[in-house]
């Protein structure tokens, strides 16, 4: 038990061997240990419309020089991390020209289910403007000097996550449903766009917070190993073996990076965006866990089962409820000329499993445990999903140890 | 692995007084009266929860004082239907010994120490690691096929029908 109270107010010297035992990307290991550095301070309370407008237009101020008028201030849900708020912004765009925008402020609760940088979800998003349909970014409050947390300001993107006819599914988009119009309409689209992050060519963009490991060695692998374990440790409530006996077989088997593409961290549907008559996808969203490294990462993860659902066959599986899971291999790599190495698949296979676990097992436990989030409700609803994706890591696990 | 009844009981209540009960406002009284309501029924079995097991064997030893009493008072050829009840009452009560709390305890503890031990085997020889990895690997089967079943309404299993029924996962009349 005292293992689990140091968790809820972790001492410098926890924090310190943390740092220590897991080295991560630099910008990762700011906000990681921002985290935990406020971990012991008070609990989310809800923020109002009033008081997010007072900031953002606090930051309006800083960043403008010409006059402008906020209004329509609302929610927008969707997601299970961030706090959301829909806004009209008339002003003069530099671009543009006078006019008035339709407007999204995303924020961290106190604490999310997924720790991420607000400046490195703005910088990719800049970056990959005009090479996929991202929404326009405008400005970044990366340390929280205007908001009460790190927050951006992007382009309202319009479109549905899935279709208003057909689309069960369940939280935060996963196991949607697209029906067989829409699913052939949106599979090649979705696979293209996803060759087109890997081959972006990044090597001039502005991407100051991602770290660059070099090709050839295996140092972008045992970075992302470093951060899902330093959070698990931080964060779960309990042991739970089969999570050491990931980390093992994962520690065993750090593959080299052949190629240093952009990894969107979590391509699936209920993140992009898509107009329903015609079925063009319209925006990719929710890059919060974007990074420089390996294909497979994302290739991996788009697969997992959790994240499809099977053909009315009742047999076939669907990548994303797409498209079947060999058919969406050939088509990438059709599409990408990139080559899909099966041991590397396999590798970021076990190591997404880990990182699902210890998000909906370890991380929601504790965020919902000190009510550190605006969903605390939601968080512990993706709680139930937690024993599927670890009976996933265990099967994974039982056919390589 | 960890037990997050309290968490989801704590979260839901969080929900409605935070989120649900401001949007509702005035203009509804008996939506905001029975809201109010349920989050106190939340609130009021998150509480109780840990001592429910304290509850039942009080309640369980109580009658059992009783019917002790009762019988002793009672013609010895009365007593055949009492004194089966008692004595049934009697090995329950024994098999109750242990408390939620402990065994809660008890199964961290063992957890701590499996993991602690797989940790250190990533130094063993191959052989002997593989022999520790390969024994979680196995036996976490049945507690992920129990957490499966046990959350299986609120889960989204891409088969559903591959979940074990909830009484066969937890065993449910086993002898153990």
């Amino acid at each position: 038990m005292d293992e689990i109270d140091l968790r809820d107010a972790p001492s410098s010297e926890f924090i310190a061997q943390m740092r220590s035992r897991f080295p991560i990307e630099a910008e990762m290991d700011r906000l990681l240990t921002r985290k935990m550095e406020r971990r012991s301070g008070p609990p989310y309370s809800m923020v109002s419309l009033a008081q997010l407008t007072d900031s953002l237009a606090a930051l309006l101020r800083s960043e403008l020089d010409e006059s402008f008028e906020l209004s329509e201030p609302r929610w927008l849900v969707g997601g299970a991390s961030k706090i959301q708020m829909r806004f009209s912004l008339r002003w003069t765009d530099p671009i543009d020209g006078p006019t008035t925008s339709d407007l999204v402020m995303r924020m961290e609760p106190t604490e999310s289910l997924n720790a991420s940088s607000r400046l490195r979800e703005f910088e990719i998003l800049r970056a990959l403007s005009g090479s996929v349909p991202v929404p326009r970014v405008y400005w970044v409050d990366a340390e929280a000097r205007w908001f009460p947390e790190p927050a951006l300001i992007y382009a309202y993107a319009h479109g549905v996550a899935k279709p208003t006819s057909t689309g069960g599914s369940g939280v935060t988009g996963i196991g949607t449903h697209f029906g067989n119009r829409l699913r052939h309409l949106l599979a090649p689209q979705f696979v293209e766009m996803l060759a087109r992050i890997h081959r972006f060519e990044h090597d001039g963009a502005a991407l100051a917070s991602l770290t660059r490991s070099p090709i050839g060695s295996t140092e972008s692998a045992q970075l992302q190993i470093n951060r899902t374990r330093r959070i698990w440790e931080e964060d779960r409530g309990a042991a739970f073996p089969i999570m050491d006996v990931a980390a093992n077989w994962l520690s065993r088997n750090v593959p080299t990076l052949d190629r240093a593409s952009v990894v969107h961290g979590d391509y699936r549907s209920g993140n992009f965006l898509f107009d329903e008559p015609s079925g063009s996808i319209t925006s990719i969203l929710d890059w919060e866990r974007a990074y420089i490294g390996d294909r497979h990462r994302d290739l991996a993860w788009t697969t997992a089962r959790v994240i499809g659902h099977l053909d009315e066959d009742g047999k076939t599986f669907l990548v994303c409820g797409l498209l079947p899971q060999e058919e969406f291999y050939e088509r990438y790599q059709q599409a990408s000329g990139l080559s899909i190495d099966p041991d590397k698949l396999r590798f970021y296979e076990i190591l997404n499993r880990y990182q699902q676990v210890q998000t909906v097992l370890g991380t929601a436990y504790r965020v919902t445990r000190l009510s550190k989030s605006h969903q605390n409700i939601v968080i512990t609803r993706l709680m139930s999903a937690a024993y599927q994706l670890a009976e996933e890591l265990r099967a994974a696990l039982d056919e390589v140890v | 692995m960890i037990d997050h009844t309290d968490n989801d009981l704590s979260a839901a209540a969080k929900a409605l007084r935070d989120v649900v009960a401001p949007a509702l406002g005035s203009g509804n009284a008996l939506a905001s009266q029975q809201l109010k309501l349920v989050i106190e029924w939340l609130e009021f079995y998150r509480s109780r929860l840990p001592m429910v097991h304290d509850r039942q064997a009080l309640e369980l030893s109580n009658q059992l004082q009783t019917a002790e009493q009762v019988a002793c008072a009672m013609p010895s050829n009365e007593t055949v239907g009492i004194r089966s009840a008692i004595d049934e009452g009697k090995a329950t009560f024994a098999a109750l010994e242990v408390h939620p709390s402990r065994l809660r305890a008890a199964i961290g503890r063992l957890e701590e120490a499996i993991s602690g031990a797989v940790q250190r085997a990533a130094e063993f020889d191959p052989s002997q690691r593989r022999i520790i990895e390969r024994a979680v690997i196995q036996d976490t089967r049945v507690l992920l096929d129990a957490q499966r079943a046990w959350f299986l309404p609120l889960s989204v299993e891409a088969a559903p029908d591959q979940v074990p029924e909830l009484h066969t996962a937890l065993r449910v009349g086993a002898a153990w």
